[in-house]
């Protein structure tokens, strides 16, 4: 067989060989300099192709999740630590609850009405707070199924109490719970979100700069040292030394809702009404496509 | 190889070619080009075909659109190819002959543009290196012979012993790599020669990259052990003597290059090494 020519070259790294054809050109490469010399200098070029969108897309994709598992964290751990309000003001307590009142946690307080994740009061280890301790230890659930394989975790005298004293609470009691839940997955929802922002070039870049971190939607890190990040009233942020971000100025107050980045200089944004802007010198000059 | 009407039509449909005005029959040609290659029709970047052919035609929303999507990743590559910007001629001389439209016709769709302009920069880059190589004077063979300066190290034998390892080990070295079959030569080739990811390695070999380390591992395991049976067998060495060997080699290779052995065509396969002065040695 001869040398590999340019077009079967792309088309075997490219997959479009098959059969007879692709046994050729392989035992060709396998002993020939030249050829392998154009594998080499292919792979050195790889990082001229963007990345491939459907890298991109589950990330993004993905998202929703973030908040969606803080929030039902929120709730597992406000559901699974007992809320003294409930205890002080129910008239009959039933047999699982005056285990509970048994229990040192029984004479704290009653529970104020924030989320329990954000700040764990400290307290002596009751049964519960074990269990929200495990909870707030164990790695954090990336799905709403984990975290119902989470609560499912707990002890069975745990859900027995909560079940029992859902069917006791008097109305009061209840709304307070509801106010509090509402809150607490609120609050979850926000933390989420500040964590979102915080990492959408990855778990080891700085955060966005606080007078822009609330508007920012979504960031692309096409390599190690390189991540875009942009938001609401076209904001553009990028870094190229994982450190300081530099604002670039883009030519709209347009809310943008993604960014495709494949190195320092060349990135595509896309508005919230659907227009797609491109720049190749580091955002100096924006292209609509 | 003439396509059949239908198929071509629905293949044209599918790459929506009337975007850039391409004709039916201008694209049935293109198709049959392909099939001409070897191509699976039904697997084709027919998008990338498309615009190919309305390059080709001369259609100035295809060239646009080609320009603003191709380019870049042309001079990327370039400047991939050599950071110091000396391909950039190269990329320059192709972005030329497309623009006067005599490259596209080399395109069938059986890749992407992007890797089709990455091969053809490719291998114009590594044609022009080869050039250069055949015009520079040969090594100082005293030199070459000697491998250089050996480095410091806590190996310490003495350099006759050094010279004398080293040349063992890339005489077994060369024999076992010209034993291994094809495909774990192309393995090791693209892999420590031309330094491609497991994940790049994979895909060309046709297989996932666990398994390509997997199989990278074993053949590693396999060149260690054959030429510890030659060293042990042939040249009646000890344990002791061949780890000191592998030391010796490992501190200061001289031209023990796997890339040079993995290079080498069958007919080149045979030891550089002057066998008689081993054995003189041994």
């Amino acid at each position: 067989m001869n040398c590999l020519d340019a077009e079967t070259l792309a088309a075997w790294f490219d997959g479009g060989l098959s059969g007879a054809a692709l046994e050729d050109v392989r035992s060709h490469v396998a002993t020939c300099a030249r050829c392998q010399a154009l594998v080499g200098a292919m792979g050195r070029t790889r990082s001229a192709v963007p990345a491939p969108q459907l890298e991109r897309h589950p990330r993004w994709w993905l998202a929703w999740t973030v908040p969606a598992a803080a929030a039902a964290t929120a709730l597992v751990i406000w559901i699974a630590v007992p809320h003294q309000t409930n205890v002080a003001v129910n008239p009959s307590p039933a047999p699982a609850l005056q285990k509970e009142e048994a229990s040192p946690q029984s004479t704290l307080p009653p529970a104020p009405a924030q989320p329990e994740s954000a700040a764990p009061a400290a307290a002596p280890a009751t049964p519960a707070r074990q269990t929200r301790a495990k909870a707030e230890a164990a790695p954090p659930a990336a799905t709403p199924q984990a975290a119902n394989d989470a609560l499912q975790q707990a002890p069975a005298s745990l859900n027995e109490t909560v079940s029992v004293r859902s069917a006791a609470a008097p109305p009061a009691a209840a709304e307070r719970r509801d106010e509090a839940e509402r809150q607490g997955a609120v609050a979850g929802q926000l933390q989420a979100r500040a964590a979102f922002r915080n990492n959408l070039c990855g778990p080891m870049w700085p955060a966005p700069p606080s007078e822009v971190a609330a508007q920012v939607t979504a960031g692309s890190s096409p390599s190690t040292a390189v991540c875009w990040i942009v938001g609401r009233a076209g904001t553009v942020l990028r870094s190229t030394d994982r450190r300081t971000w530099q604002r670039l100025t883009f030519p709209l107050t347009a809310d943008l809702t993604s960014v495709t980045a494949t190195d320092a200089q060349s990135a595509s944004v896309v508005t919230a009404d659907g227009r797609t802007f491109l720049t190749v010198d580091g955002g100096v000059t924006w292209i609509q496509r | 190889m003439p396509i059949d009407a239908t198929l071509a039509r629905r293949l044209y449909l599918k790459a929506r070619a009337e975007r850039w005005r391409v004709p039916l029959e201008r694209f049935a040609e293109a198709l049959e080009r392909g099939a001409e290659r070897g191509a699976n029709l039904e697997t084709l970047h027919l998008d990338d075909l498309a615009l190919a052919c309305g390059c080709a035609a001369g259609d100035e929303e295809a060239w646009e659109h080609f320009i603003r999507e191709q380019r870049p990743t042309l001079y990327r590559a370039a400047d991939a190819l050599d950071p110091g910007g000396g391909a950039r001629d190269l990329a320059d001389g192709i972005y030329g002959e497309l623009f006067e439209r005599s490259l596209f016709r080399y395109f069938h769709g059986r890749s992407s543009l992007a890797t089709w302009l990455r091969a053809v920069l490719a291998q114009r880059h590594v044609d022009r290196l080869r050039a250069g190589q055949r015009l520079e004077p040969l090594p100082d063979d005293e030199l070459a012979a000697s491998g250089g300066p050996a480095k410091a190290g806590p190996y310490e034998a003495g350099p006759y012993e050094s010279d004398r390892c080293r040349e063992l080990i890339r005489d077994a070295l060369t024999r076992a790599v010209s034993e291994l079959p094809s495909r774990e030569r192309l393995r090791l080739a693209c892999y420590y020669a031309q330094e491609l990811t497991l994940a790049e390695t994979g895909k060309l070999l046709g297989e996932h990259e666990a398994t390509c380390s997997r199989h990278l591992a074993r053949t590693r395991k396999t060149l260690r052990g054959e030429i510890e049976r030659q060293l042990r067998e042939q040249h009646t060495l000890s344990a002791a003597e061949i780890a000191d060997c592998f030391g010796a080699a490992s501190q200061d290779p001289g031209e023990l290059d796997l890339r040079q052995l993995l290079r080498m065509e069958p007919d080149r396969k045979e030891s550089r090494v002057d066998r008689s002065r081993v054995r003189g040695r041994t």
